[in-house]
């Protein structure tokens, strides 16, 4: 999920971002990506309104701690180098398919 | 984390009124874990296509950290469901709650893996929001 009025060109850096991290990092298998841009006032953080991306990956597993760990960073710190925001505004997080044989991520905020 | 995702029928809530029933679930669950407030997510689905079961008005699809016990999940459901019937026109009774669970590792938040309900970590990571 990502909110509303992120630009396409931040869209496309952020998807080509996602698959070279999960190439790098698990091995290349092929990537879907799926975007919900939530509009104004459908999102809300602590109570007040949300600036908050919610990346949701769903990999491959088993995952160790580790391997987790320096992916979700790693979609972190191009996150905030992309669009500028901070790490407060982005949550990530992974669910393992065993056997999944395309690696699914969506954004959405 | 947590991330509440509520699907609301058209009529029961009006969108101006979103922000204090999000504020009201942030209570809630804050409340209920000791979680800061700036951790918990409301997004919210109006159910335009009407596929929500004819019984349920409201559908809360809350995905919070594995961990929380028996008793704090029920309290969970009870007050959200009171508290979403307070500030809409459903019933408590229409108002479901579907709880999931993620494991604390597979979520990063403020740059950061969570930390695990009950753990040393913890302690420093609920005084984020004092």
């Amino acid at each position: 999920m990502q909110a509303e009025g992120t630009a396409a060109q931040q869209q496309s850096e952020l998807e080509q971002a996602l698959r070279s991290n999960h190439a790098a990092q698990l091995g290349g298998a092929e990537v879907d990506i799926s975007w919900r841009l939530v509009e104004s006032g459908q999102m809300f953080t602590g109570g007040s309104p949300s600036s908050s991306s919610v990346i949701a990956c769903t990999i491959n597993g088993p995952t160790t701690l580790t391997q987790r760990e320096t992916y979700m960073r790693s979609i972190c710190d191009f996150w905030t180098d992309i669009t500028g925001c901070t790490d407060h505004e982005i949550v990530v997080s992974i669910s393992e398919v065993l056997d999944l044989s395309t690696s699914h991520e969506s954004a959405n905020s | 984390m947590p991330f509440y995702h509520a699907i609301v029928r058209p009529e029961v809530l009006a969108p101006a009124d979103r922000e204090a029933l999000s504020k009201d679930v942030t209570n809630v669950h804050c409340d209920v874990t000791g979680a800061p407030r700036t951790f918990v997510h409301v997004l919210y689905t109006v159910d335009d296509a009407n596929r929500l079961p004819d019984d349920i008005d409201v559908l809360y699809r809350a995905n919070i950290r594995s961990g929380r016990t028996t008793e704090q999940k029920a309290e969970l459901t009870t007050r959200l469901q009171n508290a979403t019937a307070e500030r809409t026109s459903a019933s408590a009774s229409r108002v479901a709650i579907h709880i999931e669970e993620t494991e604390a590792s597979f979520v990063m938040e403020g740059g950061s893996l969570l930390p695990e309900p009950g753990s040393p970590e913890e302690e420093a990571w609920k005084a984020l929001d004092t």
